[in-house]
Parts: structure tokens; sequence; C-alpha cells
């Protein structure tokens, strides 16, 4: 395991004395591997954040070139490289933040071929993605492997989120089996919106690698921006669900 | 009796509001107000929740006072209930 350097507790001087967190925390966090499902406008906003509290490795998954239609929210592109590989971009983008981190830039998007490898390279996962059926495929996946998953998603002036520890919450499926059948892919959304869920999102991530109390476990938060309504939704586990019913808490390590 | 609906994602956006507040007969469990609620919307929001055979969409939750509640659920709703029809998000 990696200690801690003197730079290290020089950079994160600000967050080492959040109860609960300390240096063992800020250990934990170096020495975690995050996956992130896109580096777009939920999952470059969260990345930056896992690379400001001190991740030490982030693999980032999404494949494609930047469009202008971007840059209203992907905040770890760059306007004069629209047409670039967005997945080098981000990494370019953390890496000038933060040097040591080790980031993993991969030129495709979580599917069936890389799933299982991407998946257990990581400590945990987080599901930025657009398309329901990368989003079921990697709560599968975090299902099989016993990986958390930190589930980000938006839409308007509205945000969800849920975190996923397999067999001790509602998997994603346990609560919506299936995606809905009118779902656009392009939908309203500001950049502060994705900002103000990934930040969230990243948190719960940060609290779940460090060991801290008050993970957002059995509920999902609802925020709807506009009213400024905040909502923890008691959420349960589908007996019956095709994904997560066969595990039972003695499977949990 | 009055029974607030609230809506999100898609079906908020094609409501055009978040909320809002319908009469159903003061018998009325999930179901029946639901069917009230429908006839009073479009054919468009209809199936934003129900499919070609009128089920009800499983990607489709309900909660009601804060709570998961099932479509099936036959308790008899009460007066002032808030009833939230979620559609699920996601990223990009």
């Amino acid at each position: 395991m990696k200690s801690l350097t003197a730079e290290d507790l020089s950079i994160y001087e600000w967050q080492l004395d959040v109860p609960h967190f300390g240096e063992e925390g800020q250990r934990k966090l170096k020495n975690a591997t995050a996956l992130v499902s896109r580096a777009g406008g939920l999952g470059g906003a969260l990345t930056m954040q896992l690379a400001a509290a001190g991740f030490g490795k982030i693999i980032l998954a999404h494949e494609g070139e930047l469009k202008p239609s971007d840059l209203n929210r992907q905040v770890l592109m760059k306007q004069s490289e629209i047409g670039k590989l967005r997945v080098t971009q981000a990494k370019e983008t953390i890496n000038r933040f933060k040097p040591d981190i080790e980031v993993e830039a991969i030129n495709a998007n979580f599917n069936e071929t890389n799933a299982k490898d991407l998946v257990a390279k990581a400590d945990i996962v987080f599901d930025c993605a657009p398309l329901f059926e990368e989003r079921f495929l990697m709560n599968r996946e975090c299902v099989n492997q016993n990986k958390p998953l930190v589930d980000c998603a938006m839409f308007n002036l509205e945000a969800q989120l849920m975190v996923i520890l397999p067999g001790l919450t509602p998997c994603l499926q346990c609560i919506f089996p299936e995606k809905p059948p009118h779902w656009k892919r392009k939908f309203p959304v500001f950049g502060a919106v994705a900002a103000f869920v990934a930040s969230l999102g990243a948190l719960q991530g940060i609290k779940i690698i460090a060991g801290m109390p008050n993970v957002l476990i059995n509920q999902m938060l609802y925020i709807n921006s506009d009213t400024l309504l905040f909502r923890k939704i008691p959420i349960h586990k589908n007996q019956n669900c095709k994904i997560c019913s066969h595990l039972t808490k003695k499977d949990i390590q | 009796m009055n029974i607030k609906f609230m809506y999100t994602s898609q079906i908020a956006l094609l409501a055009k509001t978040d909320e809002e507040t319908i009469d159903v007969p003061n018998t009325s469990n999930i179901k029946q107000a639901i069917t009230v609620l429908l006839s009073k919307k479009t054919e468009d929001f209809k199936r934003l929740l129900f499919n070609q055979s009128d089920n009800l969409l499983q990607a489709i939750l309900l909660i009601k006072n804060g709570n998961q509640i099932s479509y099936e659920d036959l308790a008899t709703l009460k007066d002032g209930d808030e009833i939230m029809i979620f559609s699920p998000m996601s990223g990009g």
C-alpha cells in the first residue's frame, strides 16, 4: 500500500481534518482505482472531483471526438480541440491539475467486450453514461464482481443519485427493470446540473473508499434544482430481480 | 379527494409542470387515481407511463408520500396524498 508523502499531506491538508476521514482515508484514496464510464458532462465533472480528492488511479472509458454541443457541460474539454478524442483531452486536463494521478484513458465506451476487465481493475465504479444499455451492463458487472457502483443521472434541471452495494442495496435494475422506451439520447440540461450531481456522486465514492459513515444506502436522492426540492426516497431490493436476487448476505465479502 | 401528482424528467417536460393536484373519488387506490389522471392527459403522456397493452412500464417508479409503492397496491388513498411518478434519468 502506498504511503502518503509530505507533498500529499500538504496538498490534502484542507480535507485531512474532515471528520471520519483523516490520513487513513487519504491513504485509502491514494491506493484506490476508480472507473468512470464516460468523461462527458457528468463524468468529466465527477472525475475532476476524484482527482481533487486524491484518488490514485482513474480509468476513463469514453469513445469519440469532441463536438461543439458538448461544450455546455464537458468541463474537461477545450473548445480548440473540437474533433479530437474526448478521453485524451480529459486525461490531459486531469494530469495538468494533478500530474501524480494515474489516468488510464480508453477510447471505447463500456461494452460487453471490455466490461469484465474494466470492472475487475477498479475498486469502485461511477456510472455517468447516457445509454441505459450501458448503465444496465455496468450494474450487472458490478453485481457480478461485488464492486460498489455510484449511479449518477440528470435531466433538465433534475438529478438522481444512487449507490449500489451488491447484495446490500437494491441494484439499478431492482428499481428500473427496463429502460424507458421513449428515452432520447439528447436531453435538455445545463452543465451546472451535471456539476452538482457529479460532485455528490464523487463524494459518495470518497466516503465509500475512505470508510466514512452516512453513505447513501437504500435511498435514491432526487434533486429538482428548479424548485430546490431535495428528497431521499427509500428504495428496496426486488426479491425477483434478474440481476441481483441470487445474492445473499453471505455472498458479500 | 385531492391527490397531488408529482412528475420527473420526461413526464414533467411533457406535462409542462412538476406537479398538479387532481380530484379523484374518495375510494380510489393508486391504479384508480392514475386512471383519473390519464383521463385528463394526452395519449403521448399516457405512453410515457404505459405500453401499448396498457401495462405500466417497468421503468416507471411510483412513490407515495415518499415511499415506493406498487401499481397493484389496493390501499385506498387519503386526501392530500402525494404520488410521484418517477421516470429514470441518465447521464451525458
